[in-house]
């Protein structure tokens, strides 16, 4: 004999479940995997199957009850007791009530009254408290032991946080406590999803930034009536470099890598309070000029508040620019379900060695984070290797497609 | 404060009530001449006359009349029930007199009356001699019931049973007259209806009456050594009962054993069970265990006897029980 639960639900702080509907009705010969009932809970609806072949011999909750999932709402035996007459149910109800009887008494959990008041005082949860001592008389030694277990581990955490921010000993320290919402709460959201669910790795590499800066300054002597800003000229060779290798172009979920045609590059962009990444469309179908004006604008429009939410979609990689900060490397988040994202460092002038002699040179740090799930690390180094060459060699930009 | 036996702080207790109230007087069998059964009243008449300590025939219910007729009267009898296994011969006149008429008057006499008696096992006194049947008298409405357990209880509750205007049973125990404690020199009473605890503890709660206090006491220095602590209260006075006081110690401690030596079915601790599972259910870790007598009659034979009333080992198994 077999009971039927609903254990199966267990997890994701399930507790109840109501049924929906049975499928079986006692005396029914079913077989293992067989649907025997369906059931809701807050969060899906759920096909409960037969664990073995058999015959159904009692049914114990209806449909609409709310049943807790440790319950046995179903036996499945092989039927004997009344197998010559299961349509008269008496018997059969009579034989198994006094089993379920009997299967309810053997769970039952004592607590003593002393327990069950402490329990009450510290807020422990009884359900929680008998879970930790299955099968044994709870009393006040269990109380007290249940109290000082390190049960959970964001308790811990919690305790850890509150001894290193308030000793015990030292006097109370002022604490700032600011709530996590609004765009805070966004960013939280989607660096944790992105953090925790794409495998990340971080690569750094240092590019002589002088022809680039040549660049720029003949570009601002040329039309000195626009903007032209290093991170749109980097802008600019990232396009090009992706456009050589659009296996980093696009986004990847569990199930799919979809790599874009168009290039939807994201700037990373400070606002009070939080971090926003516009999103300028289509990038690799602009001018350069066109381009730097994108980047400029949308930074701007992000500053500003002007941009209407679809500007903040679509992005197929992310540039995020730390350089004035005098940070020259570090791990940035990628912008999830982006592939990857480029950190821009600070420019800093080196000692470097050109031909065996020693020379001046500007050179700027490049940290790409990549989702290792969607590819792997050469393909990942060969993508920074051509946009260094890029920066080092803006003419090389002009070589791509 | 000098070590003193509990039969010679009763006997003081006695003659400092006679020297202050003329109107106290001792009666009883054999406690003129002889000076009591258990020498409580040795030489009292020598000191008092024959008028205030005198002999009675052998009748108990002659003599609880003559005491409740004194009463009525304005005297202050103190009488001696030799044991406590004839109190069933007074028992119309303490049931339906004395506890009574005081309420049936309307408050027009007053009964100060005391009882003193003795009872218990473990003297191979055989089975008439031996009981404890407290029980029957705090049944009933209208009477106090003391049961002290040391020569200081002995001596302060008596002064305080003497001097209370209400029948009082006061009941001794054949193996205390023996023994011996602290007693100050200085005059001192007691209140009834308030215990006392007698060795404080966090573990258990031991409640004790009489002569079984001192074998909870012995149990809780055997069980320190196993690092239990018990806490042993002593109600000292059955009726009134002391609730608070059993309270704190339970509400301290989570477990209770009660100890007595009158038989279990019916004894007064099922009353204290029954006292604290009513109101002080919450504060339980454990069912609250009784011990007394086996329901046999106590035998006279020195090796059987032992075997029907609590011990010190009974009640470190049943501590052991309830913290198990």
């Amino acid at each position: 004999m077999v009971n039927i639960d609903l254990m199966v639900l267990a997890g994701d702080y399930v507790k109840t479940a109501v049924i929906s509907e049975w499928k079986v009705k006692i005396g029914d010969s079913v077989k293992k995997g067989d649907v025997l009932l369906v059931v809701e809970t807050n969060k899906i609806t759920q096909d409960i199957e037969a664990t073995c072949d058999g015959i159904v011999e009692q049914i114990l909750f209806q449909e609409g009850d709310d049943v807790e999932i440790s319950k046995t709402v179903a036996i499945i035996g092989d039927g004997s007791g009344f197998a010559s007459a299961p349509e008269e149910k008496k018997p059969a109800i009579e034989i198994t009530s006094s089993e379920a009887a009997s299967v309810d008494a053997g769970v039952r959990t004592v607590i003593t009254p002393v327990a069950k008041k402490m329990a009450k005082e510290k807020g422990i949860d009884l359900e929680e408290l008998t879970k930790m001592f299955p099968g044994k008389r709870i009393g006040k030694k269990e109380v007290l032991a249940f109290e000082e277990a390190p049960a959970k581990e964001d308790t811990i955490i919690e305790k850890l946080t509150v001894e290193n921010t308030a000793p015990v000993e030292a006097p109370a320290v002022p604490v700032t406590k600011i709530p996590v919402k609004g765009m805070r709460k966004a960013v939280a959201t989607a660096m944790r999803n992105s953090a925790y669910s794409k495998p990340h790795v971080s690569m750094m590499i240092d590019v002589q930034l002088d022809e680039m800066l040549e660049m720029k300054a003949y570009l601002k002597n040329k039309y000195p009536e626009k903007r032209i800003t290093l991170t749109g000229l980097l802008a600019l060779a990232v396009r090009s470099a992706l456009k050589e290798c659009p296996y980093i172009n696009g986004t990847a979920t569990e199930d799919t890598i979809a790599l874009s045609s168009a290039v939807n590059l994201g700037i990373a962009v400070d606002v009070e309070g939080g971090l926003l990444v516009p999103v300028i469309k289509n990038s690799d179908a602009m001018s350069g000029l066109e381009l730097f004006e994108s980047v400029n604008k949308v930074a701007k429009g992000c500053r500003e508040g002007t941009l209407p939410p679809s500007d903040y979609a679509g992005g197929t990689f992310t540039i995020s620019n730390v350089g004035a900060t005098g940070v020259k490397y570090f791990t940035p988040i990628i912008n999830s379900p982006e592939i990857a994202i480029l950190g821009v460092g600070a420019s800093t002038k080196e000692v470097v060695l050109v031909n065996e002699e020693v020379r001046e040179r500007t050179m700027i740090g490049l940290s790409l984070s990549f989702d290792h799930a969607a590819i792997d690390g050469s393909p990942a180094g060969r993508f920074l290797k051509i946009l260094k060459e890029k920066i080092e060699h803006p003419f090389m930009i002009a070589l791509s497609l | 404060m000098s070590k003193r036996f509990y039969k010679d702080v009763l006997r003081e207790a006695l003659i400092e009530e006679m020297e202050r109230d003329s109107n106290v007087f001792l009666l009883g069998e054999d406690i003129e001449v002889y000076g009591g059964a258990f020498r409580v009243t040795e030489k009292l008449n020598e000191m008092f006359g024959p008028m205030r300590v005198m002999d009675t025939p052998i009748s108990e219910q002659a003599q609880t009349g003559i005491a409740i007729g004194a009463a009525i009267a304005g005297k202050r009898p103190v009488l001696e029930m030799m044991y406590m296994d004839w109190i069933g011969l007074t028992l119309d006149q303490m049931v339906n007199q004395a506890s009574l008429l005081h309420y049936v008057y309307d408050g027009q006499v007053k009964l100060p009356f005391v009882m003193r008696t003795q009872g218990g096992a473990r003297a191979s006194a055989s089975a008439q001699h031996s009981k404890s049947l407290e029980a029957w008298f705090c049944h009933i409405p209208g009477i106090k019931v003391v049961s002290p357990s040391t020569p200081y209880d002995a001596k302060g509750l008596l002064k305080a049973a003497v001097r209370d205007d209400n029948p009082v049973l006061f009941i001794e125990h054949k193996l205390l007259y023996g023994t011996r404690g602290e007693v100050p020199e200085e005059e001192y009473i007691l209140p009834i209806g308030k215990a006392d605890i007698k060795r404080e503890g966090s573990d258990c709660t031991v409640i004790a009456t009489s002569a079984m206090v001192l074998e909870a006491l012995e149990a809780a220095e055997e069980l320190e050594k196993e690092g239990i602590s018990i806490e042993v209260v002593d109600p000292r006075t059955l009726v009134p009962f002391d609730k608070e006081t059993v309270k704190d110690s339970i509400e301290k401690t989570n477990h209770a054993v009660i100890v007595h030596e009158a038989w279990k079915t019916g004894g007064f601790g099922g009353e204290i069970a029954a006292i604290i599972a009513e109101e002080m259910f919450d504060s339980l870790d454990a069912p609250v265990i009784r011990l007394g007598a086996k329901d046999c009659p106590i035998p006279y034979s020195p090796g059987l006897e032992p075997l029907t009333v609590p011990n010190k080992n009974d009640i470190i198994a049943a501590v052991k029980k309830s913290l198990q």
